[in-house]
């Protein structure tokens, strides 16, 4: 028995000697790799016109870059970085691909891995719902080598760049304005239809609104989890105004593609009856072609617009930085916010960047 | 269609193949002894009867090798020697018109004269069977357009389909029906219509001569044997079985290449085929059921030989038979005359004729 | 080994679609991964399925295990360690309350566990409802990082700790009395239940073990993924039935393995890699699976259905043979004439005896013979009129000889080598052989030991006529001739060796009159062969009597320095004719009743009596056939021949001719000076 238990604590203590937990230690990273100039550092200090572009176009030539977004087609929000992105690249001598996983996390996390896996892409461009989901990616591309850009929406584990828009200043502006709206109607009651616990572009919104509402003397009477899927968000919003009723005065939305519904059944309540017409409005956040549609329509009070073309542009402009300077991914990293501005049936058709087309 | 395909479609769906299969000798056929016990006519050796009719006087006669003979008590008495291997015989009045291989039809008188009585070439080889419907008017079947009477089972695995009707009156001899499979017996019906045995198909059809392209109506079909000569009688007509169907024949006949190895290399009396009779017990195939166990070989071991004849009504079905089985000696019955109430039977597997009254 | 041919057709699946799609060595990493967290739900999936119930709720279990651990972690601060033990604690109570509403209300597993799917989700979304704001701050145990993203000796730790519990699994539901009671409420719930199993509490143990795994995933897919959202694990259910089904556990119970579903698990896991490698929407993977899926059902429902069919269709392989020339025995004036020599034999024990392959004659002059019954019949010499029941083998007794020891030995059908004492006890003398290393059938039970000899040396030659058919299928042997036989010696210790492998039908033993060699009569080749057991030529094989016009039985020596053989059956040209068409016998097998099949003349009665050099000397028929129809043995004691034969209800006994008469003792071993030949002396 005895040498049964020496062999057993012996086995066990080479098993756990091979065991790792699998931090990875600072990446030794490799510089990127590809192209035939490799411009560590940057751009030269003197150099000619023709030279710089020839660098840049060398530099640019032959990346691969993925993007994998969590929903794609017929949703202009990231169409719309998708499209600048792939003018820009292909016009740089670059592939770029979008990898589209039509709202399915599991397969979003598979084909991450397989992309770092097999090394088919030289930067990821990353949208997160979730803010862990991607940690491990994350960490294991830049580990790998590749550059990872992380768009719209934050994740705990930060990529080499950020590109989004200050969420929480554009809740706070969103709110201000339904305060004053609601103030003038003598109500002071709003809810919330946002997304899930842990998506990044929740945990902003709320605290925004929450700021801005107590500073505003609104009360938040509701908070529920549309999951940013429209027949739930409809029926969320038809829920409210029949619990809330007379004392609502404003559904506060952080999304078009949700807010429109709730918009429509906000409208179906008032045609109904249930509720004052006018007294209860939308506020979203985000304004593609379909949001302007709703504020012309009355579904949708006031948005605020933010620059999404600015944001595809900005991640095409930073992969590029990353690739000119040519750091060790996960070595520097940085966070960046696009121009927003309120939108309303006043001025919206004066907004650039407002009611984009996502083509 | 190709045997696996074949498979395939049956396994996934079973009822849409049919196979081919030896139906069981049931009600009217139910097997029995009756010929085991029936009395045998001739004594002395040296006959092997074929066919069989009685003229106006009740006289039997019968033909055996080249020659026709008379019943004459335990014996018989040469009639007339026709040159050739004599394959049938029918009555016509009071002369006997009888078919020998090579030389035609004959007529044989009362008195023993013969004289031509169609010398047509169509009728010079393998006739099975001759039906008078008047004087003067003559069907005949033919076997095979290239055997002799005899080749039956070398047509059988040759899937010889060349069997022919021929009708002989005052304008000679033409033919009436073409491409069967070893038609083995005529008869005609009250109403001029003819039935006729089809030994390699194994039924029994009803033809219109009147109407030859009109399709003919089967009588009885899939019948477990190859029936053979058709006698009119008082209550409907008595069909000879000279051979019975076995299902291992029927696979054997499914392989060509077996059975051309067969038609070169092994003897005709030994192949897998029904005979007459079991001649050699250390040459010809045996059957696992015909086994003797304890001494005993049984009654419904798979056959080789087999006795069986049976009453066909004028309703169509079979109304009784009558059998040797397996272990009997009393098989293949060729040929069959009713005489006043008695039935006497040409066994020329037993070589012998049969009689058996108080039908 | 027939549930292979569901499973071989899913690996030549994964296998085509490795050519087919570029996958690489880098794919290997992500199937392990995916491989590990839903192998350990097939796991579980299988060993309710092999209990006979179903369990959809896996997916559900794993989902809400997976946002506890979570919760656990995160927001109520548990420390990692207990959080590890809980997770499939937790696990098996969601699985304990499948089993108390399956095991102990009796409701429908398949109704059941989707409702508790719904259930479980409806849990895991109150969960996520009320915990996931407090789930924002990432966690950042080590433990997390060692279940997700570690190695244990270089094997990614799911990998390894999937690995380590599929081999306990594996052990457990084929080795160990759980897995039998297991195995067996699932294959017969009522038989089960008249055997004493306790049906409730394996069930009940099932549907714990199975949210017990689900648990575990749920806390290695936290540990992989981090999502906090209750949609972790929705659909699992669906992908991992189709690859336990893929794998051949049958979905109606009783028969699966845990090693096959996790091969069923990667080939799902491969067809899964490949859409996301041709970067086919999801939607594809789906529909594939679900068609794989419908597939391998109906595969599953008509394979239990033909199953035992197809695996006898499949384990007869009749092989081609060629045959020399056949001697024509009905041809007049020759040696091998067709007689009547041994019609007239007077009978013994008629309608006594059922089915007496061989006889032993003592030195009292007493009768032994064997019975298809089993038993051993003694015949009172010196007329045999007297018979009795001696002893009883329970087996299809056949040849038979005296050892040394002046015992009968008899090689039973089905019993293997048996020695019957002289009060009528049998006791065992050898039954097994080593196993052959290679074959997948197992060999090692000497199960139609035909005829037996003893050499001088004590060690008794008994034939196998053939290690795949039993002694009461002998005719599947005729018909698929191939070498399956083999000779086995039984030393005097009790050991068992094989001495001649791969042999066509070994029949007849004896040993030769010199001691010095063995004749061995191969039935489907028609030849007699000797084995040299001493001398120079020790261990060679060498031909006797070649292009037999029959098919040997067994052989006996005879008094005058040579050897009595009797033929089972005769070659007919059909017969050979089919040697040459191993496809038409094997559809022959499968499309006709064993009563239809053709075979050599097996109604022939013939003995034939040859020297030591090959030369065959005189042939003695029944031709009638109506007292002998099959000798298969002789046995010459005295001036008498003993016919015997395996569908005879007698024995006969033929008066020699004084020129066949010699002086040797037939009973005696040749080359021994041997105490006694029989145990009547001993009774003396």
């Amino acid at each position: 028995m005895k040498i049964k238990t020496v062999a057993m604590i012996a086995l066990l203590a080479l098993v756990l000697t091979g065991c790792t937990s699998g931090r990875p230690d600072a990446a030794p990273g490799n510089a990127a790799a590809g192209g035939t100039v490799s411009l560590t550092g940057g751009v030269p200090e003197v150099v000619q016109p023709l030279e710089v572009r020839q660098l840049v176009h060398d530099t640019m030539k032959d990346k691969r870059i993925a993007f994998i977004p969590l929903l794609y087609k017929g949703y202009k929000i990231t169409t719309e970085w998708g499209v600048q992105l792939q003018r820009g690249f292909e016009s740089l001598g670059s592939t770029f691909t979008v990898y589209d996983s039509n709202f399915d996390t599991d397969q979003m996390v598979r084909i991450i891995d397989d992309l770092i896996k097999s090394k088919k892409a030289d930067a990821l461009i990353l949208h997160n719902p979730d803010l862990n989901v991607l940690t491990q990616q994350i960490k294991e591309a830049q580990a790998a080598g590749i550059y990872v850009v992380v768009l719209n929406m934050t994740s705990n584990q930060s990529g080499d760049v950020f590109i989004g828009a200050d969420l929480v200043s554009m809740a706070e502006e969103i709110t201000n304005k339904a305060a004053v709206d609601c103030k003038a109607d003598g109500k002071n009651q709003i809810a919330l239809i946002n997304g899930p616990a842990t998506d990044p572009w929740n945990v902003l919104y709320e605290e925004g609104v929450k700021t801005a509402a107590e500073e505003q003397g609104l009360e938040i009477v509701d908070t529920t989890d549309s999951k940013w899927q429209a027949d739930l968000a409809s029926q969320q919003a038809a829920t409210m105004i029949e619990r809330h009723g007379a004392d609502l005065c404003a559904l506060m939305v952080p999304w078009d593609v949700v807010a429109l519904p709730a918009g429509n059944a906000v409208k179906t309540a008032e045609d109904e009856g249930r509720v004052a017409k006018d007294q209860v409005g939308v506020y979203a956040i985000d304004s593609s072609s379909d949001g302007c549609e709703g504020i012309s329509d009355g579904l949708i009070r006031a948005s605020i617009a933010y620059d999404q073309s600015g944001i595809g542009t900005g991640a095409l402009l930073a992969v590029q930085q990353l690739f000119e300077l040519g750091n060790a991914p996960g070595s520097q990293r940085s966070v960046a916010y696009v121009p927003y501005v309120v939108i309303d049936k006043t001025n919206m058709s004066q907004v650039t960047f407002a009611c984009y087309f996502g083509s | 269609m190709n045997r696996t395909l074949r498979n395939i479609l049956e396994f996934i769906s079973p009822a849409s193949v049919v196979r081919s299969s030896v139906p069981p000798m049931d009600a009217g056929l139910r097997a029995n002894d009756l010929l085991d016990s029936a009395t045998p006519l001739l004594l002395a050796e040296g006959f092997e009867p074929d066919d069989v009719v009685a003229l106006a006087d009740g006289q039997v006669h019968f033909s055996s090798g080249s020659s026709v003979w008379r019943l004459n008590g335990e014996s018989a008495s040469r009639v007339a020697d026709l040159g050739g291997p004599v394959s049938s015989m029918a009555r016509m009045d009071d002369v006997i018109i009888a078919a020998v291989d090579g030389r035609g039809l004959v007529q044989i008188n009362a008195d023993g004269t013969v004289h031509e009585y169609c010398t047509d070439e169509l009728v010079r080889k393998c006739v099975t069977d001759i039906s008078v419907r008047i004087p003067g008017q003559i069907i005949v079947s033919i076997g095979s357009r290239v055997r002799s009477a005899s080749g039956w089972a070398r047509s059988l695995l040759d899937g010889d389909r060349t069997g022919s009707l021929v009708q002989i009156d005052s304008r000679g001899a033409r033919s009436v029906a073409e491409g069967l499979g070893w038609p083995s017996g005529v008869a005609f019906d009250d109403d001029g219509s003819l039935l006729v045995s089809l030994s390699f198909t194994y039924r029994i059809e009803r033809r219109n001569l009147s109407a030859p392209q009109a399709p003919p109506t089967v009588v009885l079909r899939n019948l477990p044997f190859y029936p053979g000569r058709i006698r009119s009688g008082r209550e409907g007509w008595w069909v000879a079985a000279p051979f019975v169907r076995n299902r291992a024949t029927e696979l054997v006949l499914d392989e060509p290449g077996l059975c051309q190895d067969l038609a070169a290399d092994v003897a005709e009396g030994e192949w897998p085929v029904p005979r007459l009779r079991q001649e050699n017990l250390y040459r010809e195939p045996m059957q696992l059921g015909q086994l003797r166990v304890l001494g005993i070989l049984k009654p419904w071991a798979p056959a080789r030989s087999y006795g069986l004849v049976f009453l066909l009504g004028r309703d169509g079905r079979v109304q009784r038979s009558l059998h040797s089985r397996v272990g009997g000696t009393r098989h293949g019955i060729t040929g069959i005359v009713e005489v006043g109430s008695r039935l006497i039977v040409a066994a020329r597997g037993a070589r012998n004729l049969l009689e058996l009254g108080e039908l | 080994m027939e549930a292979a041919v569901p499973l071989s057709l899913a690996m030549i699946l994964s296998v085509a679609i490795v050519v087919m799609v570029p996958l690489g060595i880098n794919d290997g990493g992500s199937i392990l991964e995916e491989v590990a967290t839903k192998g350990l739900l097939a796991i579980g999936l299988t060993v309710v399925l092999v209990a006979g119930g179903i369990d959809l709720s896996i997916g559900s279990i794993l989902g809400v295990t997976a946002l506890s651990t979570l919760i656990l972690d995160r927001v109520y601060g548990v420390p990692m360690l207990l959080v590890v033990v809980l997770a499939p604690v937790i696990g098996a109570a969601f699985g304990a309350i499948n089993g108390f509403l399956i095991a102990k209300i009796k409701t429908r597993p398949f109704i059941t566990t989707l409702v508790t799917l719904i259930a479980f989700r409806g849990v895991a979304k109150w969960l996520e409802e009320t915990y996931s704001s407090r789930l924002v701050v990432p966690s950042t145990s080590d433990i997390w990082y060692f279940l997700g993203q570690g190695t244990i000796v270089g094997i990614p730790t799911p990998t390894a700790l999937f690995i380590i519990i599929l081999v306990i699994a594996h052990l457990s539901l084929t080795r160990s009395r759980w897995g039998w009671h297991l195995t067996s409420v699932g294959s017969d719930r009522r038989s089960a239940r008249r055997n004493g199993i306790n049906v409730e509490r394996s069930v009940f143990s099932a549907y714990i073990l199975s949210g017990a795994l689900a648990g575990f995933a749920g806390l290695l897919a936290s540990a992989r993924f981090g999502r906090a959202d209750s949609g972790v694990g929705l659909g699992f259910e669906i992908i991992v039935l189709t690859a336990v089904v893929l794998g051949g556990v049958s979905l109606s119970g009783g028969r699966g393995s845990v090693i096959r579903a996790a091969v069923g698990m990667f080939v799902v896991t491969i067809i899964q890699q490949a859409t996301i490698v041709l970067r086919m929407d999801n939607g594809y993977f789906a529909t594939l699976l679900a068609i794989v899926l419908l597939f391998f059902a109906v595969l599953d429902l008509k394979w239990g259905t033909y199953r035992e069919r197809f695996a006898a269709k499949l384990s007869l392989d009749p092989g081609m043979t060629a045959v020399g020339p056949l001697i024509d025995v009905t041809v007049l004036d020759t040696l091998w004439t067709v007689n009547g020599r041994l019609t007239d034999a007077p009978p013994i024990g008629l309608g006594l005896i059922e089915g007496a392959e061989d006889c032993a004659i003592d030195d009292g002059g007493h009768l032994y013979c064997g019975d298809r019954r089993g038993w051993i019949w003694r015949f009172e010499g010196p007329d045999h009129a007297e018979g009795k029941v001696f002893a009883r083998t329970g087996g299809l007794p056949l040849g038979h000889a005296w050892d040394l020891n002046g015992n009968l030995l008899v090689a039973v059908g089905g019993m293997g080598v048996q020695r019957i004492l002289a009060d009528g006890t049998t006791e065992l003398v050898a039954n097994q052989v080593k196993r052959s290393r290679f074959s997948l059938h197992d060999d090692s039970a000497i199960r139609f030991a035909d005829d037996l000899d003893v050499a001088p040396d004590g060690s008794i030659y008994v034939s196998e006529f053939s290690s795949r058919t039993s002694a009461a299928e002998y005719m599947l042997e005729f018909v698929e001739c191939r070498p399956n036989g083999r000779l086995i010696r039984i030393n005097p210790d009790g050991s068992t060796e094989v001495v001649i492998k791969n042999y066509v039908s070994p029949n007849g033993v004896c040993t030769s009159h010199d001691g010095q060699s063995i004749l061995v009569a191969s039935t489907g080749l028609f030849r007699v062969d000797r084995l040299w057991i001493s001398g120079p030529k020790k261990g060679q094989l060498e031909p006797v009597l070649e292009d037999l016009p029959g098919y040997p039985d067994n052989m006996n020596r005879a008094s005058d320095g040579n050897y009595w053989m009797s033929f089972v059956a005769m070659r007919t040209p059909v017969s050979d004719l089919l040697m040459k068409y191993p496809a038409m016998r094997r559809r022959m097998t499968k499309e006709l009743p064993v009563d239809e099949w053709f075979v050599p003349q097996l109604n022939v009665s013939c003995v034939l009596k040859f020297t030591d050099s090959g030369q065959v000397l005189k042939v003695l028929w029944d031709e009638t056939l109506e007292n002998y129809p099959m000798v298969t043995s002789i046995n010459e004691h005295e001036g008498s021949l003993y016919l015997s034969g395996v569908q005879n209800n007698r024995l006969g006994r033929l008066e020699l001719d004084p020129e066949d008469r010699g002086s040797i003792d037939t009973r005696r071993v040749p080359m021994t000076q041997q105490a006694r030949t029989s145990f009547s002396e001993a009774e003396k």
